[in-house]
């Protein structure tokens, strides 16, 4: 555990419990600091960003109602924050999905996303679309490792996984990354 | 749970994967300003009640109770009838005794609740 992760946390605490106490500055700080992310993370498990802001929006309705609880030192609220988007993510998901999918199931892509990316030169959209094309879990455990630059211990701790777990869903998904991309690149230069 | 960090094990080969996360981090569009706000207003509507102040303290019950009867001077009433009445219950009125004894007219009517009493009395010698 690092300083500046103590440092997060009981400078987070603090202001969770001036929240509480009635300080709106203290509110519009961790809005500042954690909505972002939160958001962040939403848009990447959902690509679409009317619904990445509703679930960033009930994340932070539930970190207000439970300031007055929270006891400093347990969890850091990003954590926390991080947690509770990846499961209402899950969640949606899960809802507009007429049939569960089989852990490790890779769809094909279908999409022209990948491919037009690279024809157009836009690296960063070819893997925004490779991205959207992984299963779930690993599409949550790349973004927080690539994106959210979570360490893998607290990743672990948001999945709910054993670190190695984690870094097996990494591998995975960086793996079928590197084929969707490598693929889009070879259409291209097919092409 | 162990904290150390590890660094991804995945060999790097063909396309450069982290230049292309480095990439996509630089491009992340942020907030819109009404989402925020409305973050905001969300806060400050689940803001939880301040704290009560001193002057809106709730009242302890003997103050409920002193008010009830009278304030101070309607207390201090009651306690002084309250003492009285005890020392009259454990004194011997002897002062009352020629009252009850003596034929007084009060007692000596067709009262038939009062005879027991003063039949009471002459017995106890009042």
């Amino acid at each position: 555990m690092t300083g500046e992760t103590t440092s997060e946390r009981e400078r987070d605490a603090a202001l969770l419990a001036a929240y509480a106490a009635g300080d709106a500055r203290a509110a519009r700080t961790l809005i500042e600091t954690h909505a972002p992310r939160a958001l962040a993370l939403a848009r990447r498990m959902l690509g679409n960003a009317a619904e990445a802001e509703e679930i960033a929006q009930e994340a932070m309705l539930r970190l207000w109602r439970i300031a007055p609880e929270w006891r400093a030192g347990e969890a850091r609220i990003s954590t926390w924050l991080y947690r509770v988007v990846a499961n209402l993510c899950t969640d949606r998901l899960r809802k507009v999905r007429t049939q569960p999918l089989p852990e490790g199931h890779d769809p094909p892509d279908e999409r022209p996303g990948a491919v037009a990316g690279l024809i157009e030169g836009q690296r960063v959209s070819a893997l925004e679309h490779a991205l959207a094309e992984l299963p779930e879990r690993q599409r949550l455990a790349v973004t927080l490792r690539h994106l959210e630059e979570r360490p893998n211990p607290e990743i672990a701790e948001i999945m709910g996984l054993t670190v190695d777990a984690v870094e097996s869903l990494q591998a995975r998904g960086r793996r079928r990354l590197r084929e969707l991309l490598a693929g889009a690149e070879l259409s291209y230069n097919e092409g | 749970m162990n904290m150390t960090f590890r660094p991804d094990r995945t060999p790097p080969e063909g396309i450069d994967l982290d230049a292309a996360f480095a990439e996509l981090r630089d491009v992340e569009s942020p907030p819109r300003p009404a989402f925020m706000e409305s973050l905001m207003a969300d806060a400050l509507a689940e803001m939880p009640a301040e704290a009560p102040t001193p002057s809106r303290r709730r009242r302890g019950g003997a103050r409920v109770i002193l008010a009830a009867i009278g304030g101070w001077i309607g207390g201090a009433t009651l306690a002084g009838a309250t003492v009285a009445g005890l020392t009259v219950g454990y004194l011997d009125p002897a002062g009352l005794s020629p009252r009850l004894s003596g034929g007084d007219v009060a007692y000596a009517t067709d009262n038939q609740l009062a005879e027991p009493l003063l039949a009471f009395a002459e017995e106890a010698g009042l």
